[in-house]
């Protein structure tokens, strides 16, 4: 069973190799995706995270694809898109956000499965990882941050953090099942978002494609950066923005997977995310 | 309305951007998660903009780009460099002066780099070849453009006559924007068409009260 009221998180401690599932009943109002990323950023603060989150509709709908990554540039908070399947593999590892904490003394590589991690040194063999099919494999060792061997991030600084924190590498594999609570609903919801293509601001492509997209546009490759904060608290993809900032279908959709949302609670959020972003900066 | 663009031309310099941004993150906007708020400075100033665009809550577009991709093009600014910095992109504003040619490889730069690109126009004539999946299109009504800062007051009736043409001419589900003469004074009538999904707003989003005005008024 899905859980709609808490917001989980994987905190892993880098500098002692440990890792730990934390529930935050506090986060729900965060929504997910920048929300989420940016209270646990400031949860954290003082271990300098690197969060990267899910939101609500990640794995469930189509176009909502992408994976929100917050990362301090220098003391700038920046928020980060990415593209290929990591999205899905962190919702069915059971958790809404990854939190990396501290720096390794070591290079090292994260393998985690659903919600278990093992650190393994930089040499490691990346096709070992994993469960092929439900992983997502994050490579760090070109020093360019690549997901999948295709996507990858629209500027530097989250590859810059990730080196000092000495990580070359991550697979996320994620094997967990959830049923919508009314799948029949779902199911129909589900098609006629599909079916909403023509809504989206991209062509069809034969490049790959983000998680629960059809696409394949190639507009996905290089990510994206921050924009509207509802596309981005339900971490969707900006390219849907037409779709995702109806908030007739938000409200579908997050109703049908059992989130009970209030139209206040969607409201309030611009000024939740600021009000977080001006304390955190 | 869903959005608010600040084309902030040639007018700010970098006082000026940091007094507005002090001003307009004080102000109470009514609260729209699906709004788009969308500043579009001038080249040098789009780093600091884009720095506190969360902060502050808006997005970030450029007021032009180059019309080529690479290279020894002295001056210009491209359409990769800008994707690290906007999702946005205006095209083709009346003010430039630009032939069909050149709005339309524009266009196609930003839709090719994942910018969406607002593409203006002020005839009607051309509307096909620019409408484009993925661009925002906006009317720049060529009768209810200041000139010379006189204001030329145009009857809302006519213009919800021309949105409904250009509507009626382009995709359906196309995003069309009004650009002309926007202020606090005739957004309420704007607002009122339906056809219209944002505004492009000139002068009037130099003052920060203004442009919140406006924003407040028409959600």
């Amino acid at each position: 069973m899905m859980e709609t009221k808490i917001k989980k998180a994987l905190i892993i401690d880098l500098a002692s190799q440990t890792s730990e599932v934390k529930s935050f009943s506090d986060l729900n109002s965060y929504v997910g995706g920048i929300g989420v990323g940016l209270k646990l950023y400031e949860n954290y603060k003082e271990c300098d995270p690197i969060v990267f989150s899910v939101g609500p509709l990640n794995g469930f709908f189509p176009f909502a694809s992408k994976t929100s990554v917050i990362v301090s540039d220098d003391g700038v908070i920046e928020d980060l898109y990415v593209g290929g399947n990591l999205s899905l593999r962190i919702k069915f590892s059971g958790i809404d956000a990854i939190v990396l904490c501290n720096k390794s003394e070591e290079n090292v590589v994260i393998d985690i499965t659903n919600t278990s991690v093992s650190f393994k040194p930089e040499d490691t063999d990346f096709n070992s990882l994993g469960l092929p099919g439900k992983r997502s494999l994050i490579d760090m060792s070109g020093k360019e941050f690549i997901v999948q061997g295709y996507f990858s991030t629209p500027e530097n600084f989250l590859e810059k953090c990730l080196l000092e924190k000495k990580i070359y590498g991550m697979c996320i594999t994620g094997t967990e099942n959830y049923k919508p609570i009314n799948f029949s609903s779902y199911e129909k919801l589900y098609s006629e978002i599909l079916n909403k293509k023509s809504e989206l601001r991209v062509e069809a492509g034969i490049y790959p494609s983000c998680s629960n997209c059809p696409m394949g546009c190639g507009k996905s490759k290089v990510g994206e950066i921050g924009g509207n904060v509802l596309i981005h608290s339900l971490v969707a993809c900006h390219f849907a923005d037409k779709i995702y900032s109806d908030i007739g279908v938000v409200f579908s959709c997050l109703n049908v997977l059992g989130y009970d949302y209030t139209h206040e609670d969607l409201e309030s959020l611009p000024k939740l995310i600021e009000d977080t972003i001006r304390r955190v900066s | 309305m869903k959005y608010f663009i600040a084309n902030w031309k040639m007018n700010m310099s970098l006082e000026d951007i940091v007094s507005w941004l002090e001003k307009f993150s004080k102000l109470e906007l009514k609260q729209d998660p699906s709004r788009h708020i969308i500043i579009c400075p001038s080249f040098p100033h789009l780093s600091l903009i884009k720095e506190v665009s969360r902060k502050i809550g808006f997005e970030v577009g450029a007021q032009d780009l180059s019309l080529f991709e690479r290279g020894a093009h002295t001056g210009e600014t491209g359409n990769f460099q800008l994707k690290e910095l906007v999702n946005y992109c205006i095209v083709g504003h009346s003010e430039r002066k630009e032939s069909l040619n050149t709005v339309i490889i524009k266009k196609d730069l930003c839709i090719k780099t994942g910018i969406i690109p607002i593409i203006c126009f002020v005839g009607k004539k051309n509307l096909t070849k620019l409408d484009t999946k993925g661009a925002i299109l906006c009317w720049e009504d060529p009768n209810n453009i200041s000139k010379g800062g006189v204001y030329r007051e145009k009857n809302p009736l006519e213009i919800a006559k021309g949105m409904k043409e250009i509507k009626e001419k382009v995709s359906k589900g196309t995003t069309v924007l009004y650009g002309g003469s926007i202020n606090r004074e005739n957004i309420k009538s704007l607002n009122e068409i339906k056809e219209i999904d944002g505004v492009l707003v000139g002068n009037s989003s130099l003052d920060p009260n203004h442009f919140a005005d406006i924003i407040n008024t028409a959600i």
